[in-house]
């Protein structure tokens, strides 16, 4: 029941209820008070013109009112009844009444609301309610009253007041409020049920796309959904989600064949170490043998060995750096520290190294980067070691540090036979090897991808290039390290 | 010469054993971390080996423990760990150097044998050179009595200057004895490394000491380039 709560469809249609609610309010709170005005002032109207008829055809004396002679037709609007609603009183300025409608009966306009004071408006609208009213009108009600003040050419001020019942008005205002705040209601209905249906119409898509990814796993990973005939938003989500997909099962494949590659490097020699060590264990054996496999077991662990730590540092690469083991260290100082790492491979291979450093900048700053000293030394170790391993006897290899604002770079140049143009991007694949070539870093295949994961993972990059004239060039970007962190002397043992 | 292994793989320590003594070495062997640091600290010992990996005791903890007791025993460590924040922890916590296994046995007692004769070695061997101090076996270098805080490298480098003062030292030679690396003569490793050096012994305090003698190398001198 929660989730439906929750759910986009019974959103959307709350949204469009409560929008369309509120215009509906103003709407009735407009139309309401546009009608109602123009209902009273009418009545106010219908009552002035009365009077204005009246005053216009009578001359009010002492002693009573005569219609003037030329007023021919207008008897009818002071017969009272064919006007039952119509009521008239004429008071003169000294308070006697001289004329007043027969459907008054015997009662006045209440004395109190006549004033001939010089201040006041010569006509006055007003609503009379309460005992007079209940009197006249025989049942509780609204009078509303027009008081007039006139005075004729001869001089005489008399008081015309002029009432009509306001019931009838009253219950027509009334009624029009009652059906428009029905008709609100109504239609916010109506547009509450359309909207609920209408929105499980459009979200049915969504819903579909759904179901489908559920099927969707490490074992099922070829599936992809469905894209629907249309060109909507619906169909673009669809495109991208599959376009996911593709990533995560190129990437999921990839994974498999590492392990599987890992796999073989591990088992090969315990392979050979397990099962040499039980054949010569069936028989005598002379020493000279033993000595022989015992020289073998040194060997095949040694490579082990290589082979784990190299899986190890693969693996620290693509974890992330340990915030405990980040310090700043200068670009200098770990390059060095790998040149010496590779010194008895170069002095063995006859090849020489040629270090150039980055003195330092304007500011008297070293070229320092903040990051794990062991990673990036050994990032470097391993495109040294690999050009070296790469170079003919008495070729050199060139290490330089420079600097790159924002970055510092650090370039490898060797004079070896290069990389075959198509395998540029392809030699920093773990378990790599060039058609042929199994003599680098690491001899297990791993040192290129190492020293790209150690680039990346300090947010810099790695690439590679041919140089003309033979020979191939490794450029690594790092960004240097600014700003306040304390620098402790890094220190990378030689273990 | 007595060393103590504190180790708790029976074959590993076996091995450690066995080629301690072969070597003439006088060796005991305790597989347990408070058992070891006892040991430890009743002295007799001219180095202790040290694992990391303990069942009843962290060995950091252990390496702590004996140097706060003032135990001055040279200690090498050994662990399987080899991230920078492990062995910087090692390090601080007192142990004298580090070794990450699997080893190469020569290596371990070419540790072993450099262990040995620091512990030999007079407490606390001070070079200096007018007001510059090196604390060698501190590894402390100090000028005017203000700590100068140097990378491992340039604390080499002024450790050669200052073992040979007034003397010109070829950039070569330089070179050789301050890096294992043969760095060619067109390289300029040896400017900037004593361009920084400068930056840190010469440039916050009044007098130079270190000066440029063009075409032949780097001098450490009191009373200028010589001529």
């Amino acid at each position: 029941m929660l989730r439906l709560f929750h759910s986009l469809r019974f959103k959307l249609t709350v949204l469009y209820v409560i929008v369309f609610g509120i215009i509906q309010v103003l709407l009735y709170v407009v139309v309401v008070f546009v009608y109602e005005s123009r209902q009273w002032s009418r009545l106010d109207e219908r009552l002035r013109q009365r009077a204005q008829s009246m005053i216009e055809v009578i001359d009010v004396a002492a002693d009573g009112v005569l219609e003037r002679p030329s007023a021919v037709g207008v008897r009818p609007y002071l017969d009272a009844f064919q006007f039952p609603d119509f009521y008239y009183q004429i008071r003169l300025e000294n308070g006697k009444v001289v004329d007043r409608s027969d459907n008054m009966r015997r009662l006045e306009f209440p004395a109190g609301t006549v004033r001939f004071d010089k201040k006041g408006p010569e006509r006055k609208f007003e609503t009379m309610g309460g005992g007079f009213a209940r009197s006249l009108l025989g049942v509780d009600g609204e009078l509303r009253v027009l008081t007039w003040y006139h005075r004729q050419p001869d001089g005489t001020l008399y008081c015309l007041q002029a009432a009509m019942d306001r019931r009838p008005f009253v219950e027509a205002v009334v009624d029009s409020r009652q059906l428009l705040a029905t008709t609100c209601l109504v239609s916010l209905l109506a547009v509450g049920v359309t909207a609920w249906i209408l929105a499980k119409r459009s979200l049915a898509p969504i819903e579909d796309v759904g179901k489908q990814a559920e099927d969707v796993s490490p074992k099922k990973l070829d599936l992809r959904i469905e894209i629907p005939n249309r060109q909507d938003e619906v169909a673009e989500m669809v495109t991208t989600v599959n376009q996911m997909l593709d990533r995560l099962e190129q990437a999921f494949s990839e994974q498999g064949r590492f392990i599987a590659n890992i796999s073989h490097e591990l088992k090969t020699p315990l392979t050979y170490l397990l099962g040499q060590a039980q054949v010569l264990h069936r028989q005598a054996r002379t020493p000279e043998e033993y000595d022989q496999f015992v020289a073998n077991v040194e060997d095949e662990m040694r490579r082990l060995k290589q082979t784990v730590d190299s899986f190890l540092m693969l693996a620290r690469s693509n974890a992330g750096l340990r915030e405990l083991g980040v310090t700043d260290i200068s670009a200098n100082d770990f390059v060095m520290e790998a040149l010496e790492r590779c010194q008895p491979l170069a002095s063995h291979q006859e090849v020489q190294i040629s270090p150039n450093l980055a003195p330092a900048d304007r500011d008297d700053a070293d070229p320092n980067v903040r990051g794990d000293p062991e990673l990036l030394c050994t990032m470097v170790e391993n495109l040294v070691r690999n050009a070296i391993r790469h170079s003919p006897p008495t070729a050199t290899v060139e290490v330089e540090v420079g600097w790159c604002d924002p970055d510092v770079a650090i370039v490898v140049r060797d004079q070896g036979p290069g990389i075959p143009e198509g395998q540029l991007e392809r030699i920093f694949d773990e378990f790599y090897h060039a058609s042929g070539d199994t003599s680098d870093a690491d001899g297990v295949g791993l040192g290129l991808s190492i020293a790209r994961a150690v680039a990346r993972l300090h947010e810099g990059s790695l690439k590679v290039e041919n140089r003309q004239g033979g020979g191939a060039e490794f450029t690594i970007r790092l960004p240097l390290a600014r700003g306040a962190q304390p620098q402790r002397p890094a220190s990378i043992s030689k273990s | 010469m007595r060393l103590l292994v504190i180790e708790d793989n029976p074959k590993v320590a076996g091995m450690i054993e066995q080629g301690l003594t072969e070597q003439g070495y006088q060796v005991d062997v305790v597989h347990k971390g408070f058992e070891g640091e006892a040991k430890a600290a009743r002295g007799g010992y001219e180095a202790v080996v040290l694992d990391l990996m303990l069942p009843d005791r962290d060995g950091v903890d252990v390496c702590r423990n004996l140097r706060r007791r003032g135990t001055k025993t040279p200690i090498l460590m050994l662990t399987a760990l080899s991230e920078t924040a492990d062995k910087v922890a090692g390090l601080d916590a007192g142990a004298d150097d580090y070794l990450t296994k699997p080893f190469e046995f020569d290596e371990f007692l070419a540790r072993v044998r450099a262990l040995l004769r620091r512990g030999e070695a007079t407490e606390g061997t001070v070079l200096k050179y007018e007001d510059i101090q090196m604390d060698l076996a501190k590894r402390i270098v100090t000028r005017a009595g203000e700590t100068v805080s140097l990378t491992p490298k340039e604390f080499s480098l002024l450790e050669y200057l200052m073992r040979n003062p007034n003397r010109v030292l070829g950039r070569t030679a330089i070179a050789e004895q301050v890096w294992d690396v043969d760095i060619g003569s067109d390289s300029n490793v040896i400017d900037v490394y004593i361009s920084t050096l400068r930056r840190k012994i010469d440039k916050p305090f009044n007098k130079k000491l270190i000066h440029t003698v063009v075409g032949t190398g780097y001098v450490l001198g009191a009373e200028g380039a010589p001529a």
